[in-house]
């Protein structure tokens, strides 16, 4: 064959796909690019995953609305603006998909059973070396006992470590804001504490 | 009150690092498939078989723990082009290669690249010529005979050489009708067996008359930022001279 310029392998440009950035990517994936946005999945799915899993504390509920939340974000992703921050876009919509499970779910069992789903146990493993396990257990029932936008601010700024800057993209405030929402939210799980878990607030159990 | 509250938030912080989360699932490429499935819901009765096929055939692979759905059963080799294995055909999707018949200087100019015509061919002409438009993609089709007398389809696209984003390079290696042929072009695969061959457009959709099949051996690759395919019954090793002999 003749030669002319060399051009980069496939599997190189493989390699390049991975290294493009979100911009690119969801650009293209604007433009119908279904490997584009395949590709954001890959990137963002732990977080979304975890998102869910956070609100349904089930992983295998979580996956089925982290999958139901990308799709859609698909279907969405022509709205998202450029130049906003791409991760609390898409975890907006995974977080809303497990929210309506959620509540589709809390609809659809006996106030018996609800009490039951309220009191969801731990993940299987939890390291004791950093926290005794009776208070983890303690602090994530009473998480749950928060309003859905309070807990899903303290799941996205502690558990998922979203910058403040991001979560004020989430939240649709003002970066400054995002300190008194997390205040308000921390004051009312105290308050969730005072009433059903004060030991949480004694000694260290 | 405030002491209370930064130990709550102690408590958090501590909990968020002790928790094991459960392992997150590859979900990225069954979020792929449902987006193409749902483009494939408006398409016509063959289109939609064709999606069943090719979903069966990704379930197959699946269930003989060959491959993992829609990432490694379906080999999406180049930008615009996909091909894909099947266990059947429809009745009515066509085998035949279409196209306007051409000739040589006539599907250079429609093509907009300079053809390549291979060097162990019979006669340096080809017994014929067509040209597939289909508007955003093009392809010369070159019907030789090799030197033993089997006849073959040398394809030259417009298509671009990937923009690195659909390739799904783990499928091609693990599909075991796709190979990877080393040093040939940039990068090459010999396929065999029974597959359904279709183009996209720069949206991603599929170009309706595109999409055929072929059971014949396939030579695919990739040379100077174009992309080339030899259909026929040839060897590998015939296939592989033959595209080495290409100028």
């Amino acid at each position: 064959m003749t030669n002319r310029e060399p051009t980069p392998s496939l599997r190189s440009r493989l390699c390049e796909r991975t290294s493009l950035q979100d911009e690119t990517l969801i650009a293209a994936a604007q433009q119908g690019d279904a490997a584009a946005f395949e590709e954001l999945v890959r990137r963002h799915q732990e977080g979304a995953f975890r998102a869910a899993f956070l609100v349904l504390r089930d992983a295998d509920e979580a996956e089925d609305a982290a999958q139901e939340g990308l799709v859609k974000a698909y279907k969405a992703i022509r709205s998202f603006r450029p130049g906003h921050e791409f991760r609390p876009w898409l975890l907006r919509i995974v977080i809303n998909q497990a929210l309506t499970m959620h509540r589709s779910r809390r609809r659809g069992v006996a106030a018996a059973e609800r009490l039951a789903v309220r009191e969801r146990p731990l993940p299987h493993s939890i390291d004791e070396t950093v926290i005794d396990r009776e208070r983890a257990r303690l602090v994530w029932a009473a998480l749950e006992s928060l309003r859905e936008q309070e807990r899903v601010v303290v799941y996205l700024r502690y558990f998922l470590n979203l910058p403040e800057r991001e979560l004020a993209e989430y939240l649709g405030c003002a970066q400054g804001t995002v300190k008194s929402r997390l205040h308000r939210a921390l004051g009312k799980l105290r308050e969730v504490v005072v009433q059903r878990y004060p030991q949480l607030l004694g000694e260290t159990t | 009150m405030q002491q209370e509250i930064d130990r709550l938030e102690r408590d958090i912080t501590l909990l968020s690092r002790a928790i094991a989360f459960p392992e997150a699932p590859s979900l990225a490429s069954r979020v792929r498939s449902r987006i193409e499935a749902d483009r494939t819901r408006r398409a016509p009765s063959w289109q939609l078989a064709l999606t069943a096929i090719a979903a069966a055939a990704v379930a197959l692979a699946f269930i003989a723990g060959v491959a993992s759905p829609a990432r490694d059963a379906i080999a999406d080799l180049f930008d615009r082009i996909n091909i894909f294995e099947t266990a059947e055909v429809p009745k009515d999707l066509t085998r035949e290669i279409s196209g306007t018949q051409v000739t040589l200087e006539e599907a250079e100019a429609r093509l907009g690249l300079p053809l390549l015509l291979p060097g162990d061919a019979a006669t340096t002409e080809p017994d014929r010529v067509l040209i597939q438009d289909f508007r955003s993609v093009k392809a010369a089709v070159l019907f030789f005979r090799h030197s033993d007398g089997t006849p073959y389809a040398l394809f030259e696209t417009n298509a671009p050489v990937g923009k690195g984003l659909p390739i799904a390079g783990k499928g091609v290696l693990s599909s075991s009708q796709a190979q990877p042929v080393r040093g040939l072009g940039d990068e090459a695969y010999w396929l065999t067996g029974l597959r359904i061959v279709q183009y996209y457009d720069p949206s991603g959709a599929v170009i309706r008359d595109s999409v055929r099949a072929t059971e014949e051996n396939t030579l695919l690759w990739s040379a100077n930022g174009r992309v080339f395919r030899i259909e026929g019954n040839l060897t590998q090793e015939q296939a592989i001279g033959i595209a080495r002999s290409l100028k």
